[in-house]
């Protein structure tokens, strides 16, 4: 995860919310990073990813003067992209959007090479064995596990992101790890 | 107080996995319990493996081609907004006053008629709409003007935007129209 400085953003956040276009562009350039690596993780798919992720920061614009601030504005920026990628998901299990779940994650995962050419191999295998252990796991598990695991956040955090309850959260978390142990145990990890 | 077993500290791990600050009671029981000690480990393991986050980062590149079509998409969005006009606004500048000086016409119309009168020109009824002078009523081959026209038209004006209109259409009357409106109408000092 990209550390963020928080109070800077909440900072930016108060400016743009007045309307500074350029605080807000500062706010897209420091989160972007971590909001990609959130969609990608979930929908397996960079181009997808990059889609989610912009329309994410445009509806944010959108909607800034209605945001009360009762959660810290990035809970509320991965609040919406989460919303953005489980109905993507949700669209793209009915076949609504080009699924790309029939595609081997091993050719999706070459095909991000041009996503960064210098990517080392075993960083490419490593990403795989990444996508291959989320797709186990149903969207909202998903979704769970990537805040809590990758971006740190606590469970009353990711409650207030997703809109479930503390409780659910955490058998979805807990769900995802025993997930987890299975799929490293397939492998032959130890 | 219920004594925790290595069960219930193993599914408390399954929770925690992958936080580097842990409960005081789970650090105490994994400092005595060698099982448990292992269970961790292996979560540890696994949260290692699958720990490089940045795999899925875009580069510097794509992060400058999307913040720039953030950008222009928002500065797109914002000109849009400045030229739209609500549908709200849209009706109350332009067709409320409309339908309303229709209305006010109209109602002209048929009070005149109502009373005996003749309903007034089209002609003027256009200009007192359009708050034009009345000397374009005065066209080319007419040979006088329609009195109950004109008396329509005054009243209307007088009415409406107080006498300074009526001076205001009299200062706009040529001397010859002047001169017509004196010689066919009880006009008392209003000239």
């Amino acid at each position: 995860m990209v550390a963020v400085d928080h109070e800077i953003v909440e900072y930016l956040f108060r400016r743009a919310k007045e309307g500074d276009k350029e605080a807000f562009s500062k706010i897209v350039r420091m989160m972007m990073k971590n909001v990609v690596a959130t969609t990608y993780r979930m929908t397996q798919d960079r181009e997808s990813a990059f889609d989610l992720a912009q329309e994410t920061f445009i509806s944010a614009w959108q909607n800034l003067s209605g945001f009360r601030q009762e959660s810290k504005f990035e809970s509320w920026l991965y609040r919406i992209a989460s919303n953005k990628t489980l109905n993507f998901l949700k669209r793209r299990s009915q076949g609504q959007t080009s699924s790309i779940d029939s595609i081997p994650l091993s050719s999706m995962a070459l095909g991000s090479s041009s996503h960064n050419p210098e990517t080392p191999m075993h960083q490419k295998e490593l990403q795989n064995v990444i996508l291959n252990f989320m797709a186990e796991l149903p969207p909202q598990q998903r979704l769970v596990f990537d805040l809590r695991f990758y971006k740190e956040r606590t469970f009353e955090e990711i409650a207030q992101i997703t809109g479930k309850a503390l409780g659910t959260v955490k058998t979805h978390y807990r769900q995802a790890i025993i997930k987890l142990r299975a799929f490293a145990k397939q492998r032959g990890w130890r | 107080m219920a004594v925790m077993t290595c069960s219930h500290f193993q599914e408390q791990m399954l929770v925690y996995f992958g936080q580097k600050q842990l409960p005081t009671d789970l650090q105490e029981h994994l400092a005595e319990c060698t099982t448990c000690q292992a269970a961790w480990k292996e979560l540890s393991n696994l949260g290692d493996r699958l720990g490089e986050n940045d795999l899925f980062h875009p580069n510097d590149a794509q992060v400058d081609r999307l913040v720039s079509k953030i950008s222009s998409t928002i500065e797109e969005m914002e000109q849009d907004k400045k030229h739209y006009v609500p549908w709200v606004r849209k009706v109350w500048y332009t067709y409320v006053p409309t339908a309303a000086a229709a209305a006010l016409v109209l109602g002209i119309a048929i009070g005149k008629y109502m009373t005996g009168g003749t309903a007034p020109d089209s002609r003027v009824t256009e200009m007192a709409v359009n708050k034009t002078d009345i000397s374009g009523l005065y066209e080319e081959g007419d040979q006088e003007l329609d009195e109950d026209a004109v008396v329509t038209l005054i009243d209307d004006f007088t009415a409406q935007h107080s006498s300074d209109a009526s001076e205001w259409l009299l200062d706009d009357l040529t001397e010859e129209e002047l001169k017509y409106l004196e010689k066919s109408f009880d006009v008392g000092d209003l000239l």
